[in-house]
């Protein structure tokens, strides 16, 4: 903090939030600059790659915020609480996903959009083993794909993720450690050595 | 998995793993290709990770109308964000610009308060030793005056006098080697002279240059009791020897009231 005038981005994000709980604009633009991008990318992929949704989750997020500034926990790091939030937003578009599956749409259940049993050769005809990546990790279930988007994809700490999901830190290693093994096993038809 | 476990498979080929190494990872891959699949999954996942999605500008553009509804009310006024400017509680107090001003301010005014009081105290750290000899050098300078300006009136009767008054330099003449062998006969005088050189810082005349400032002083003395004009009327020896006598005894006189005058 100058003399005369804020450096907004030397502060940390807590203050941040604290500045903007008292109308201060250039604080709010300062924290949406640092987590609007990343905060998008993990709705999108959490939200099937759906690239509106995700957009339109991180309007709500931050709408959230300004709205309801208080909410914050300041007994917390801004990073654990914002994305705490994410993933419970997330969490409840899963389950409103889940009723509209559940409504009768006329085709046969048996019709599955991607059968399980596709042929090697047809996955290794994928040209790119970042699709491969990302069908698998639609694919995992949802508490082991959150645990890998948030380690890998938001690099955060294993207690932090644990802070986020409330959770202890060894259920977080365990799940980290079993979605590790089962991705490369399903991402094993792809030779490592053609694609290093 | 550790950062350093993560670190080593991002950054190694299994060939390049030394034994410390492959130790720490055997947990997450027990051969080769089970290291490189792994490998390639945590490389790839970083490659996605970088991927970051932009976030349409429209989204900004509603937050902000949001955030403008939502403060508009709290708006602050000139004042207030004046207020906010000198005294933010985000920062620390004594970083605060207000708190920083009304220091510098009292400062300034302790600095103004206490100027005439040290030069108050200046002036009362002066001496009475010291005043003295201030006052010492005034009259000591009020002498040299005083003797410049009879030299100086001595040198404008001397340009005045005509040739009857070669007589009276005569009489001077002979009322200095009167002097002269008084002042040998005086014992008091050389010590005068070593009191005077002691208690003043003056320049010490030669014999010849004492008594022709001797001269100065009795001539100028001469002058305004008795003209010296009286005397070259006469020009019987008997006057001239009773008018020796009295010059004498003037010059006696005198002696003793410079020697008072220099002992004072």
């Amino acid at each position: 903090m100058g003399l005369f005038s804020t450096n907004y981005k030397k502060e940390t994000d807590e203050s941040l939030m604290q500045m903007l709980s008292k109308g201060d604009r250039k604080a709010f633009d300062e924290l949406y600059g640092r987590y609007a991008g990343p905060l998008c990318s993990y709705f999108t992929r959490r939200l099937k790659y759906d690239r509106e949704k995700g957009a339109d989750f991180v309007h709500d997020l931050f709408a959230k915020i300004i709205q309801r500034p208080e909410m914050f926990d300041v007994t917390r790091t801004f990073k654990t609480w914002v994305y705490s939030i994410a993933n419970n937003m997330c969490i409840n578009e899963y389950k409103k996903m889940a009723v509209r599956s559940n409504t009768h749409n006329g085709l046969d259940e048996s019709y599955a959009i991607r059968s399980a049993d596709t042929p090697v050769t047809e996955t290794l005809h994928r040209s790119y083993f970042g699709d491969a990546l990302k069908v698998a990790l639609n694919e995992l279930d949802e508490k082991h794909a959150v645990v890998f988007e948030l380690r890998f994809m938001q690099e955060l700490s294993i207690k932090e993720i644990a802070e986020i999901m409330d959770l202890n830190e060894g259920t977080v290693k365990s799940r980290v450690f079993y979605t590790l093994k089962k991705l490369s096993a399903e991402l094993s038809v792809f030779d490592p050595k053609l694609n290093s | 998995m550790t950062r350093e476990i993560e670190h080593i498979f991002r950054s190694k080929r299994f060939v390049e793993l030394n034994a410390h190494e492959r130790l720490l990872i055997s947990e997450y891959a027990k051969n080769e290709d089970e290291y490189e699949g792994m490998r390639l999954l945590l490389l790839q996942a970083h490659e996605v990770a970088q991927e970051t999605q932009v976030v349409p500008p429209s989204i900004k553009r509603r937050l902000d109308q949001l955030f403008d509804q939502k403060y508009a009310a709290a708006r602050l006024a000139w004042y207030n964000r004046l207020w906010l400017f000198l005294w933010p509680e985000q920062t620390r107090m004594i970083q605060r610009p207000a708190l920083q001003l009304a220091m510098l301010l009292t400062l300034v005014v302790f600095a103004i308060g206490l100027f005439p009081k040290l030069e108050q105290e200046r002036l009362a750290l002066v001496s009475p030793e010291e005043k003295e000899t201030v006052k010492t050098d005034d009259s000591s300078t009020n002498d040299d005056e005083k003797v410049s300006e009879i030299r100086e009136q001595q040198g404008m009767s001397q340009s005045n006098l005509s040739a009857d008054e070669v007589v009276a330099t005569e009489n001077l003449q002979v009322n200095a080697e009167l002097q002269r062998e008084e002042m040998e006969t005086l014992n008091d005088t050389r010590t005068f002279v070593e009191l005077r050189s002691d208690r003043e810082d003056v320049l010490l005349p030669t014999p010849d240059e004492s008594i022709a400032l001797e001269e100065d002083f009795h001539t100028s003395y001469g002058n305004v009791s008795e003209p010296i004009s009286e005397v070259v009327a006469f020009q019987d020896s008997e006057i001239k020897e009773k008018m020796s006598k009295r010059v004498a005894n003037n010059s006696k006189t005198v002696d003793v009231l410079d020697l008072l005058t220099a002992l004072y």
